[in-house]
């Protein structure tokens, strides 16, 4: 299926995967300020409590709602019939949306890598491995929340599914509350295996999610939606 | 190279319980009214051809290629709706600039020069701007980017006379190419008296009619006679209508010579046909 869709992609060719990301942006253009003041919000106060690597998993779970924007201001503007008249094919148009909101993604980690770094106020400095520990992990973390909470925004649309840009992150958070009252040392198990696998294992397991997301949002998406 | 700018054959879509047959055919080069009451299926109709509905059955053919087809096709298809289907928050610059990358032959001169000459602002934006303005832009858009074709979904509900009129004259000039063509879909018949050479005529989902306008008003004449004068048994007639003193009809041309002395006959508009054909018998 993904194989298929990608030969669509390629044969809609780079500019239109380039247009549809380009509309993506100017989709979510209204939205600058709220989404800029958000995150300096963020920034701000992760400053003054000091994340240090910690900034990382906690860009992978602020970017992750994020990815319901196009979807809420496509709906807000009813931009169906708009999607549906471009001369792109949708799985360009599906696979703009997983680039766009990834980009999103690799801006605020390094947004919040960068404040990591830096060590703000209560900062405190973090050494390289636990850095290179965390990485793959957050964009792991990011893979299953957004690879989750996608296809089903295609399928049904943004305000049947919105609780969906946070049921994901609930889920992780109820599978690792539930993990730590059954045992902390199986949290703790977690990520000494995880320290001690290859961190591509990570990136490679992050990648994967989001292509097999990608192929069910291609084959699952509402026509007009 | 197809003579037709649609073809649909056999189409059957199924939306809930609402099941749309139709069959049509527009020449290229021509302005074909798609006509019917509200719920016929005209928006489903329309839907269909922009590959948005998959039919359960038949053959859709836009601008000779049988769908589902490439997304290049769409660059030869405009398409204005009675609300646009764009961000409210844009300005009318950057609505060019989402959408000109999309369009090989998209025009930035042409672009500017028809918001100029529909006296849009580039830095207005789309949430400001009144129904007939809305339409002027798509329209703006659909040029700019040479399509070949327009599909317009009840582009003039909502306008007033002079807006309307406007579209009317946009589409004359449209259609001085020959490799343009319309589908205008409208439950305003009236605007389509001037500038539609074929109706196409749903009700409740089927087809009554697709062909030549006059073809369509010279096969019925609007009757009126005394309270008793038409009898449905004799006569088949649409939308009879009676009153204590009057009774009123859509009857088939070739039968109205059955009628009694003292009928009135009219040639009927097509808003006529439409109501009566579409209306059940009345008696007052």
């Amino acid at each position: 299926m993904s194989g298929i869709a990608l030969s669509e992609v390629r044969d809609g060719g780079l500019q239109g995967l380039s247009a549809a990301m380009r509309l993506d942006l100017w989709v979510l253009r209204p939205y600058v300020r709220q989404l800029g003041a958000f995150v300096a919000a963020m920034l701000v106060f992760g400053f003054f409590t000091g994340w240090g690597s910690n900034g990382l998993i906690i860009a992978a779970i602020y970017a992750a709602p994020l990815a319901s924007y196009p979807f809420a201001a496509s709906e807000k503007s009813r931009l169906e019939t708009m999607y549906a008249s471009l001369p792109v094919e949708r799985p360009t148009l599906i696979l703009s949306r997983y680039l766009v909101t990834t980009g999103i993604w690799v801006g605020l980690t390094a947004a919040f890598a960068a404040l990591g770094l830096i060590g703000g106020l209560g900062g405190r400095t973090d050494d390289p491995q636990a850095w290179a520990m965390l990485l793959p992990l957050a964009a792991l973390l990011y893979a299953v929340l957004v690879g989750i909470q996608l296809p089903v925004m295609y399928r049904y649309g943004y305000t049947s599914s919105r609780l969906f840009a946070y049921l994901p992150l609930l889920l992780v958070a109820a599978v690792i509350g539930f993990a730590g009252a059954v045992s902390p040392k199986l949290l703790e198990g977690f990520f000494v295996g995880w320290s001690a696998l290859p961190s591509w294992f990570g990136w490679l397991v992050a990648v994967g999610l989001l292509a097999a997301s990608y192929a069910v949002s291609v084959r699952t998406a509402r026509l007009s939606g | 190279m197809s003579e037709y700018a649609l073809r649909l054959d056999g189409v059957r879509v199924q939306r809930g319980s609402f099941e749309l047959q139709v069959d049509l055919e527009l020449p290229e080069g021509y302005i074909m009214g798609l006509v019917g009451p509200n719920g016929a299926g005209k928006t489903t109709t329309i839907r269909t051809i922009l590959g948005m509905l998959t039919p359960a059955s038949g053959t859709v053919e836009v601008l000779g290629q049988r769908l589902p087809a490439a997304a290049g096709l769409r660059e030869q298809i405009g398409v204005v709706l009675d609300q646009a289907s764009l961000v409210e928050q844009w300005r009318l610059s950057q609505v060019e600039a989402a959408l000109a990358p999309f369009y090989r032959a998209w025009d930035r001169n042409s672009y500017a020069d028809l918001l100029k000459r529909f006296g849009l602002s580039a830095s207005a934006r789309v949430g400001e701007l009144s129904r007939g303005m809305t339409m002027k832009l798509q329209v703006a858009i659909a040029l700019s980017h040479d399509a070949r074709l327009l599909v317009l979904d009840e582009p003039t509900s909502g306008l007033d006379p002079v807006a309307r009129d406007e579209l009317t004259g946009i589409l004359g000039e449209f259609l001085v190419s020959e490799r343009h063509s319309v589908l205008f879909s409208t439950h305003i018949t009236s605007d389509l008296e001037q500038v539609a050479d074929q109706i196409t005529f749903l009700h409740e989902g089927r087809v009554w009619f697709s062909g030549a306008t006059d073809e369509l008003r010279d096969a019925y004449r609007l009757v009126r006679t005394g309270p008793d004068g038409i009898d449905p048994a004799i006569i088949e007639c649409h939308g009879l209508r009676r009153s204590p003193t009057t009774a009123e009809a859509l009857v088939p041309s070739a039968e109205v010579g059955l009628l009694g002395s003292g009928a009135v006959v009219e040639r009927p508009s097509l808003d006529q046909i439409v109501v009566h054909l579409a209306s059940k018998e009345v008696v007052a």
